[in-house]
């Protein structure tokens, strides 16, 4: 009996201490739960703060009018200052550490200091093309940027950006500024067309064109010519960077463009309602062409391997005579030489052309800026906007980037008298928007993919394009058309 | 309440943190997927319904299915290939010598090296002015240089290649582990009976390795057809689409030509064959294994 008794003392003490022990364990749970929930609540809380505090109410806001915070003149900015206190959020790709870039900023915050004096600036900045995977997940969990820039055209139709139709300085804009496709979506304009991007084109050494009694090439024969000089002479023609697929399809597109555009102004639009096919002999021929250099020699070596900066090395170093690339190329150059210490030259231009010499141009807006259409700084974001296409800050910028203004009153002072050069092409050559712009990015792809086959050794072979046509077939819907 | 039914839901109250995670950061996002892959969606606005247009679109995308042949290509060479090279390597380290540990190290460094490391330095290595054709130029054998990630018919038999540099480490080392778990009484035994050299390696190490070879051929088979990191960094599928895998082809869909949900349908397809080629595989590996 009495071990029967102290068995049972052992299995209700052995109980009691179970259940002790659980009922610690299940209030550490509890404690968990509770702080877990607090530090989720709070992380809300701290992000509505930030939001609220810097908000005004939206009908108060969307009432009032911009002309009372800022000029409409490009030149002078005279504003009445507000002294709200806020932080305002602008998202770029762009803004590294180039002295153009960072004098941008600093413009900018000048300029904001002097109408809102207590509001703060808040860079969103992710260098690169992971900016826009960003910016679509903060799109669609409502935490965008109350100003961003961008690119594509695929944020009008999502409703992401607010209609700028009616901004005062819709008024400055060229021509060409208020048609600008990248901007524009149903008859209204959703962004500012910030910088002219001309045609990438080739850029020279001109001394050592000089050296070797050459002229800038004006038909496909001729260029090639130059090219076979330059290799005679033991340098490499043309510095390709085609491990960065961008430099692949740049290089196509401008070659596309005076093959086909120049020609028949309405290529694009036959393109994207199927009368012209992505097998055309127009496009064909800019694949023969790449063919013919690759076969020759024209190309450097490693052209698949390496990248821009290492291809844009390879030409400021003088080993390459000429480089495929946008208007920073003066720029870019510059600062390579410097950099490397190598032999500082003169750069020159000249754009891609067919074999009849035709040069088809494109002024393609490289950084549009919109306002997030869900903000709650509506009237600071316009006069942030605003602020932006001002001669002080805008004009040194595109100076920077070798980009034109689509403000009729905004004059850029280049330092580098190649771009004059550019600047006289886009006057004299056929403008047009791209293929890039009439079909999906699927197709470009595609035909990306056979520029790359074909430098790396392959033979062209047109059937390759049917993938471009069936993935344009594919993806269609997308695209956003720029007429 | 009893004791037992305390036990149960004191166990479901440890469960729920991770439960609540898993379901709201895996489950609700994979159901989302499944939603996703029958639109078409750019990633902003909304999606359009497309029933199975994306499904079928896969199998006549170039990049998808070049994609496929070479991560087939890639897991049939890991197979064939590699399985045998880190069991060999796996044997010869399992021996007693004198700089074993040291070998043991040098074999299984390329395995806590970051791949993204590895790909940028092989990378710079392996461009045709670099330091691999300078040692082919050095030996004589100037006909044999290449821009080997720039060329069609060797960029992806290079990946492959870079890939076993740390595949083969990490295979020997599960190897070396599964033979330290066989006995030495067997051998012994076996020994006395008069076996010996590869009658003792066929009958004995072969089937007491087999749970080390389920592991290791899965993971061979896995990895293979979700690589991703090395054509990514080295080459991005090209020349072409000489150096795709069905991984970069998904992504590419996704995060290059915005169409999600194409992507995400591709995804789907994916992670279905993978499960299906692992479910094979472990089958018939399984049967194999021995257990004392």
């Amino acid at each position: 009996m009495r071990r029967g008794y102290d068995e049972i003392v052992k299995q209700t003490r052995s109980q009691k201490g179970c259940f002790n022990l659980q009922k610690k364990a299940l209030l550490s749970l509890i404690a968990l739960l509770c702080v877990m929930l607090a530090l989720a609540a709070c992380g809300n809380g701290k992000s509505n703060d930030q939001n609220n505090a810097s908000s005004s109410s939206p009908a108060a806001s969307e009432a009032s009018s911009p002309s009372a915070l800022t000029d409409n003149s490009g030149g002078d900015n005279v504003a009445t200052a507000n002294d709200k206190e806020f932080t305002i959020r602008v998202g770029a790709w762009f803004l590294d550490d180039r002295p153009h870039e960072q004098a941008l900023k600093k413009a900018v915050e000048d300029g904001y200091k002097k109408l809102y004096p207590n509001a703060k600036i808040q860079w969103d900045v992710t260098l690169g093309g992971a900016y826009f995977d960003k910016l679509k997940a903060q799109f669609a969990s409502d935490s965008a940027p109350d100003v961003t820039f961008f690119q594509q055209t695929d944020w009008f139709k999502a409703g992401n950006f607010m209609d700028l139709s009616n901004e005062p300085w819709v008024a400055r804009l060229t021509e060409a500024g208020k048609k600008e496709p990248t901007v524009t979506y149903q008859g209204k304009l959703y962004g500012v067309p910030m910088e002219g991007s001309p045609s990438p084109g080739v850029w020279y050494n001109t001394e050592l064109f000089n050296e070797l009694g050459l002229k800038p090439p004006t038909t496909v024969q001729e260029f090639m010519d130059v090219c076979e000089k330059i290799k005679a002479a033991g340098k490499t023609p043309i510095a390709l960077g085609f491990k960065d697929v961008w430099t692949v399809q740049m290089f196509l597109v401008s070659w596309i463009q005076s093959y086909g555009f120049v020609n028949d102004p309405d290529f694009g639009k036959k393109v994207y309602e199927g009368q012209i096919k992505l097998d055309d002999p127009t496009i064909q021929a800019v694949y023969k062409n790449f063919q013919t250099m690759k076969e020759k020699g024209y190309f450097n070596r490693n052209a698949l391997s390496i990248d821009w900066p290492a291809s844009a090395q390879l030409f400021a170093s003088g080993d390459a005579a000429m480089i495929m690339q946008g208007p920073w190329m003066p720029g870019a150059n510059k600062d390579n030489i410097q950099k490397g210490g190598f032999k500082s030259f003169q750069i020159g231009y000249f754009p891609l052309m067919d074999d009849k010499g035709n040069v088809g141009m494109t002024l393609g807006n490289g950084a549009g800026l919109a306002i997030n259409a869900k903000t709650k700084l509506v009237e600071e974001s316009k006069a942030l906007v605003n602020l932006m296409t001002t001669q002080d800050v805008i004009a040194p910028w595109l100076a920077g980037d070798g980009a034109l203004p689509f403000f009729s009153d905004v004059q850029v002072a280049f330092d580098d008298p190649v771009m004059e050069t550019v600047k006289s092409f886009v006057d004299k050559g056929v403008m047009s928007y791209a293929i890039q712009n009439v079909i999906p990015t699927s197709s470009m792809t595609a035909l990306t993919d056979i520029v790359t086959k074909v430098v790396s050794g392959a033979s062209f072979n047109p059937s390759d394009l049917k993938a471009a046509q069936d993935a344009f077939e594919k993806d269609k819907e997308s695209v956003v058309l720029p007429y | 309440m009893n004791l037992k039914r305390r036990h149960y839901w004191t166990g479901v109250l440890f469960l729920l943190p991770a439960l609540i995670v898993f379901l709201l950061f895996f489950f609700y996002p994979f159901l989302q997927s499944i939603y996703f892959s029958f639109t078409r969606w750019s990633g902003s606005g909304k999606p359009v319904f497309i029933g199975f247009e994306n499904y079928t679109n896969l199998f006549s995308d170039p990049h998808m299915t070049d994609g496929l042949k070479n991560s087939l290509k890639m897991a049939v060479f890991g197979i064939v290939v590699q399985n045998p090279l880190a069991l060999l390597v796996a044997i010869l380290i399992n021996r007693q010598f004198r700089t074993k540990a040291f070998i043991r190290t040098a074999i299984y460094f390329p395995v806590i090296i970051s791949l993204v490391v590895a790909s940028v330095v092989w990378g710079q290595l392996l461009q045709y002015d670099g330091f691999f054709n300078e040692i082919l130029n050095r030996l004589g054998f100037e006909s044999w240089t290449e821009d080997w990630l720039g060329t069609l018919k060797t960029s992806f038999p290079t990946i492959i290649l870079l890939t076993q540099w740390q595949a083969i480490g990490y295979c020997a080392i599960i190897y070396l582990a599964g033979l330290k778990s066989i006995p030495e009484d067997i051998y012994e035994a076996a020994e006395l009976e008069g076996a010996k050299g590869f009658t003792l390696f066929r009958n004995i190490t072969l089937p007491m390795l087999m749970p080390a070879f389920t592991i290791v051929l899965f993971l061979t088979v896995v990895g293979a057809l979700k690589l991703f990191d090395l054509p990514y960094i080295l080459t991005n599928g090209g020349p072409g689409t000489s150096s795709y895998t069905l991984f970069l082809a998904v992504y590419n869909a996704a995060f290059k030509e915005n169409n999600y949900g194409y992507a995400t349908a591709g995804g789907i397809l994916l992670a279905i064959f993978i499960i299906v080629v692992a479910i094979i595989q472990l089958s018939v590996t399984r049967k194999r294994e021995v257990e004392l």
